[in-house]
């Protein structure tokens, strides 16, 4: 086969059309020294280290770098040129390490999948000629589309969770890996607090995956006796809990929220009352309550938030800024910021429907540059119009203290392309000084965000954010344009805009109107 | 002043040196992290986003050029306007990439913790990406 490495890493491309990974793993090094004598090589000594090699398929044609993975160290290699062998069937690069070492590698993956192998070969400072050798075990294609991974094995003798995820890096959810365990108790009297206590750090656990949307807790040591899973919900961040306890049986279920960069889990319950009972013997009173707050800390791997997002963090190829946008018409009219589009030539969004990825070419139809609004249009005559906007769209002006969420595209460079959910409250009925167009909300904002919608929990469209954040030690201040101003603006349009009026998903779960809302919040690209 | 004139002068003279003898910088680095300009406190705020990665900055001889090499993007930016900074001693370059994309390339190798810095405005803020430096070499064809 010729040219097999990049074979392989074709079919990845071809198999995917987004990202994928190579992964090879590793199972036998053996050091080897060249004999000037003999013209051949001597194995100097050889272990059972298991490695793995990280080839990213994206770069394939300019063949840019891939990480080794080691128990002990992690390196990054630069490929410098790289060319095929039709005598040895064997890709040959010239690389250079992460700390100025110069390589030649060799990749041999044969059609029969026997004595493949990744070799290193250098010259040492004696100008004697070395080689690595590693035996290739096996051949991942990582499809990131594709969650399916293997089922976990646990308490075989000597599994390691660490081991686990180490080998799984780039494949893990957000939720996967090592977590310790905070719990703070509270018993209540009805709505007065009898008595409260917080371990801090109490256990060490591990959330793996378990099947196609489920991620299992298990105990690090041995079996927990309670069985528990975090789920996989619509909107990325968001997983529900459940947990079956026994002796007594009773079951526990809670939202649960990722928040901190992927590195904390928090949700917390009321206990069954029989447990409260069992718990409190002669003590028990009618009207005592005991709640769990339970707050996770990720312990390992580190960052795999970005580790993820990082698959999406694919340089700006065809546009210079972006933003958010929304839906407010079925006919392809949608709002967001003016500064979002304000300078722009060429006007691209991309959302999903039923789906599948869909982009269209835009056009501003109305500014507002004194409240930061634009209304633009699908150009494309091939976009076919929505059967409905599912939200309403309120003029109503909210609450202070009332809660809030705002969906949108930060920062696609750093945090990929997938939707973000922020939520929050409304802090002020003005903006920065005492700006009546605009809310103060809690809302976590972040450049991206620009032009996206502010909804209340019951799905009304009332903002339009602003991103004019701020940071003040943790507590966020953001801006929301109130969306009467943008009605203002709808109004002096000289097309009829059927505004969305649809209260169907009022009553849905958080979960169900963000997974709903979302195909029609668009991400806005601009060049 | 006198000092600072000394300094900067011996710096750009090593920097001079060190690429003529030498054919090709290359800067690993390990770790990125990014922060946002606060407008309204005038400092950096909170890191909001961090990572593992891997990447290689390649200059040309001329330090003209410069490519960018990740696991999973490579892009060449063109350098110009090379400025030393005397206030935090590192070098600063105006920078483009292949699309257009402008930004500051701060390189701050003398730094306790070695990093390059990319500044550039995205969505009416300022947001710097930060990668620490694993290691940095002169790289002989």
């Amino acid at each position: 086969m010729k040219n097999k490495f990049l074979y392989i890493l074709m079919m990845v491309i071809v198999s995917s059309f987004s990202y994928s990974q190579l992964n090879i793993t590793t199972d036998l090094r053996k050091d080897l020294e060249w004999n000037t004598k003999t013209e051949s090589w001597d194995e100097v000594s050889s272990n059972n280290e298991i490695t793995y090699f990280e080839f990213e398929d994206t770069v394939q044609d300019k063949m840019g770098i891939f990480i080794h993975r080691t128990n002990d160290i992690t390196s990054a290699y630069l490929i410098k040129s790289h060319s095929y062998n039709d005598n040895y069937d064997w890709d040959e690069f010239e690389i250079v390490s992460d700390v100025g070492n110069k390589y030649t590698m060799f990749v041999k993956i044969s059609d029969d999948e026997s004595d493949d192998f990744i070799w290193f070969s250098y010259e040492d400072e004696d100008d004697n000629w070395r080689a690595v050798q590693h035996r290739i075990k096996s051949i991942t294609n990582l499809d990131k589309n594709n969650n399916e991974s293997e089922e976990v094995d646990l308490y075989d003798g000597n599994f390691s969770f660490k081991e686990y995820f180490d080998k799984r890096i780039n494949n893990l959810d957000p939720i996967e890996g090592i977590w310790s365990l905070n719990v703070e108790r509270t018993l209540y009297f009805y709505d007065s607090i009898i008595h409260k206590d917080y371990e801090e750090m109490r256990s060490e656990w591990a959330i793996a995956y378990n099947n196609e949307t489920k991620f299992k807790v298990y105990g690090l040591e041995k079996e927990a006796d309670f069985s528990a899973f975090f789920e996989k919900t619509a909107v990325e961040g968001f997983y529900n809990y459940s947990c079956d306890f026994t002796n007594p049986d009773w079951k526990a279920k809670a939202n649960v929220i990722l928040e901190t960069e992927n590195s904390i889990l928090k949700y917390g319950y009321f206990v069954s009352d029989i447990f409260v009972r069992q718990m409190m013997k002669e003590d028990y009173v009618d009207g005592m309550r005991y709640r769990w707050d339970f707050t996770w800390i990720k312990k390992y791997p580190l960052n795999t938030f970005n580790k993820k997002d990082d698959k999406d963090f694919i340089k700006n190829e065809d546009w210079t800024s972006g933003g958010t946008g929304f839906f407010i018409d079925r006919k392809g009219y949608f709002a967001t910021n003016y500064h979002v589009v304000s300078k722009s030539n060429i006007i691209q969004i991309e959302f999903y429907r039923d789906g599948e990825l869909q982009t269209y070419n835009a056009e501003i139809i109305k500014e507002d540059k004194i409240n930061d609004l634009a209304i633009l249009k699908i150009s494309d005559e091939d976009f076919k119009y929505f059967d409905e906007i599912p939200y309403n769209f309120s003029t109503r002006v909210a609450d202070i203290g009332e809660e809030v969420f705002a969906l949108g595209y930060p920062l696609t460079n750093y945090m990929g392309k997938d939707i973000k959910f922020t939520d929050g409250k409304i802090s002020s009925k003005t903006g920065y000084d005492g700006d009546i167009a605009n809310y103060q909300t809690t809302t976590p904002i972040q450049p991206g965000n620009s032009g996206g919608p502010l909804f209340d929990y019951n799905g009304n469209l009332i903002g339009i954010n602003a991103s004019r954040l701020t940071f003040e030690n943790t507590q966020n201040v953001s801006y929301s344009i109130k969306s009467s101003y943008l009605k203002n603006l709808i109004d002096v349009l000289p097309i009829q805009i059927n505004l969305p009026s649809n209260k169907d998903i009022q009553d849905l779960k958080l979960t169900e109107k963000i997974k709903i809302v979302s195909d029609f919040v668009v991400l806005i690209k601009v060049r | 002043m006198r000092m600072i004139t000394i300094k900067k002068s011996l710096l750009l003279l090593f920097l001079i040196l060190n690429f003529q003898v030498f054919s090709q910088l290359i800067v690993s680095t390990k770790y990125v992290e990014g922060y946002i300009w606060d407008e309204n406190n005038s400092k950096w705020g909170d890191v909001f986003f961090e990572n593992e990665r891997y990447a290689f900055l390649e200059f040309n001889e001329e330090l003209t050029s410069m490519t960018f090499t990740s696991f999973d993007t490579k892009t060449t930016y063109n350098m110009s306007n090379l400025k030393y900074d005397d206030e935090y001693d590192h070098y600063t370059y105006d920078i483009v990439s292949e699309e257009g994309f402008e930004s500051v390339l701060i390189v701050d190798l003398k730094a306790k913790e070695p990093n390059v810095r990319f500044l550039m405005d995205i969505d009416e803020s300022t947001v710097l990406v930060r990668h620490t430096v694993k290691y940095w070499f002169d790289y002989e064809k």
